[in-house]
């Protein structure tokens, strides 16, 4: 149920999905292809364009009911059939890698390394593996809605722009297609190989 | 203990060794893998200019270490690059080899001159024919471009339009659209610039160093924020 003005809402939508239009060849030269956009849901198709033969391994349907009030919520379906992927179906976790941190001393004291963090913005639970997994991130309604984030509330972000449409769909293809430039093949699994793409 | 002496010449980027001091021009060719010999062309990089080493022509290696380029042909292209005399031995000499070897610094556009009049100004990446009758004259002037570039800032999604001169740094423009699409909430370091494939752009360079033409689309999107 909509609680937030539905016109403020819509008046939303029209302007950041057209702003997206002015910009259509551009994306679709990334691989990010706009499927459709009827309020209050936009469904983004995300291609791998480093990739030959190209995928098309998801896309995302952002909806805007109740934004700005609330982030817009973004969940990962199946571009052909609409199912929200569940997380044994996504190809790509969306690693993310961190800078590293200080260095720290060896195990046996005699140098000193670096560690490298690789995040994954897509997060599932594993003990749910029937739940569909979602992108943790400050500007979207699962990540402030998670009660791990109770202290990163929505209204720290709402003025700075990391919850628009394009800010997110930006980072989702930065990590989820853009650096997909091989293919991982196991006896057990099929999946997309990322260059580092570091934060 | 006797140690020999090697000496050192490169040929299409490779480094070989010689223990002779001096070799001629066939056996540069073969050493560096180039045979039968007679088929290849042997060009010398010089400061500024080129020449040809033929086949039974003495090759020094005791002193600078020589750099050479090869190409497969019987052919030999002269023309000269401001005012030197260079030759190559493909039909075709790429801009950045005429911009590396003559030292052609990047605020200057390379510029040929046609046998019969006019001059073509040659794109950065691009190539120059030398097979025609016309190129003979190859020089370099400063940049005769714009005196602004204007360039549309994509930001979060917003087209916005700025102007700059060709030597502005691109976080100048960037610090620019950035105000006046009242994007002010995040610091100017939290922004990534990217051109239209996406290629992540240094905002440190200028908007000449990175090649930013007039029209010019660029994307500003907010570096991913702490998650998990």
């Amino acid at each position: 149920m909509q609680t937030a003005d539905p016109a403020v809402s819509r008046l939303k939508f029209e302007r950041e999905v057209g702003y997206l239009r002015e910009i259509e060849q551009t994306l679709v030269s990334r691989g990010i292809w706009i499927m459709s956009a009827e309020f209050p849901v936009v469904k983004v198709a995300f291609a791998t364009v480093n990739l030959r033969p190209r995928f098309v391994p998801f896309a995302v349907k952002v909806d805007f009911t109740d934004y700005d009030a609330l982030p817009l919520a973004i969940t990962f379906v199946d571009p052909f059939d609409d199912h929200e992927l569940l997380p044994s179906e996504m190809m790509t976790r969306l690693p993310r890698v961190m800078q590293p941190g200080p260095a720290v001393p060896t195990e046996g004291g005699g140098g000193m390394v670096l560690i490298q963090q690789v995040v994954e913005l897509y997060q599932s639970y594993p003990q749910h593996p029937g739940a569909p997994g979602f992108l943790c991130l400050p500007g979207t309604r699962a990540y402030h809605a998670h009660p791990a984030h109770s202290g990163d509330p929505w209204e720290l972000h709402r003025a700075g722009g990391e919850g628009k449409l394009f800010a997110l769909l930006d980072i989702v293809w930065r990590y989820g297609v853009a650096s997909v430039d091989h293919i991982q093949v196991t006896a057990l699994n099929f999946g997309l190989g990322h260059s580092q793409v570091a934060a | 203990m006797t140690v020999k002496l090697k000496y050192a010449f490169q040929v299409d980027g490779i480094d070989y060794t010689s223990e002779d001091s001096e070799l001629d021009g066939r056996q540069v060719r073969s050493k560096s893998g180039h045979d039968p010999a007679a088929n290849y062309v042997l060009i010398e990089i010089h400061d500024r200019y080129t020449t040809s080493v033929g086949l039974e022509d003495p090759v020094d290696l005791t002193k600078e270490k020589p750099i050479y380029r090869s190409f497969e042909s019987d052919r030999e292209y002269t023309f000269t690059v401001e005012n030197l005399g260079w030759i190559w031995g493909a039909a075709k000499i790429a801009e950045i080899d005429v911009r590396t070897i003559g030292k052609i610094a990047a605020d200057r556009d390379i510029v040929i001159e046609v046998v019969g009049g006019g001059e073509i100004v040659v794109p950065r990446g691009g190539e120059i024919d030398l097979s025609g009758k016309g190129v003979e004259r190859i020089y370099s002037r400063k940049v005769v471009g714009p005196a602004k570039i204007h360039v549309t800032f994509v930001i979060n999604g917003e087209p916005t339009k700025v102007e700059g001169k060709p030597n502005d740094q691109l976080v100048k423009l960037l610090e620019k659209a950035l105000k006046d699409s009242e994007n002010t909430g995040q610091p100017i370091g939290s922004w990534q610039v990217t051109d239209e494939p996406g290629n992540v752009l240094d905002v440190t360079k200028t908007l000449l160093e990175l090649g930013i033409h007039e029209g010019a689309i660029l994307l500003a999107s907010l570096k991913a924020g702490a998650a998990g």
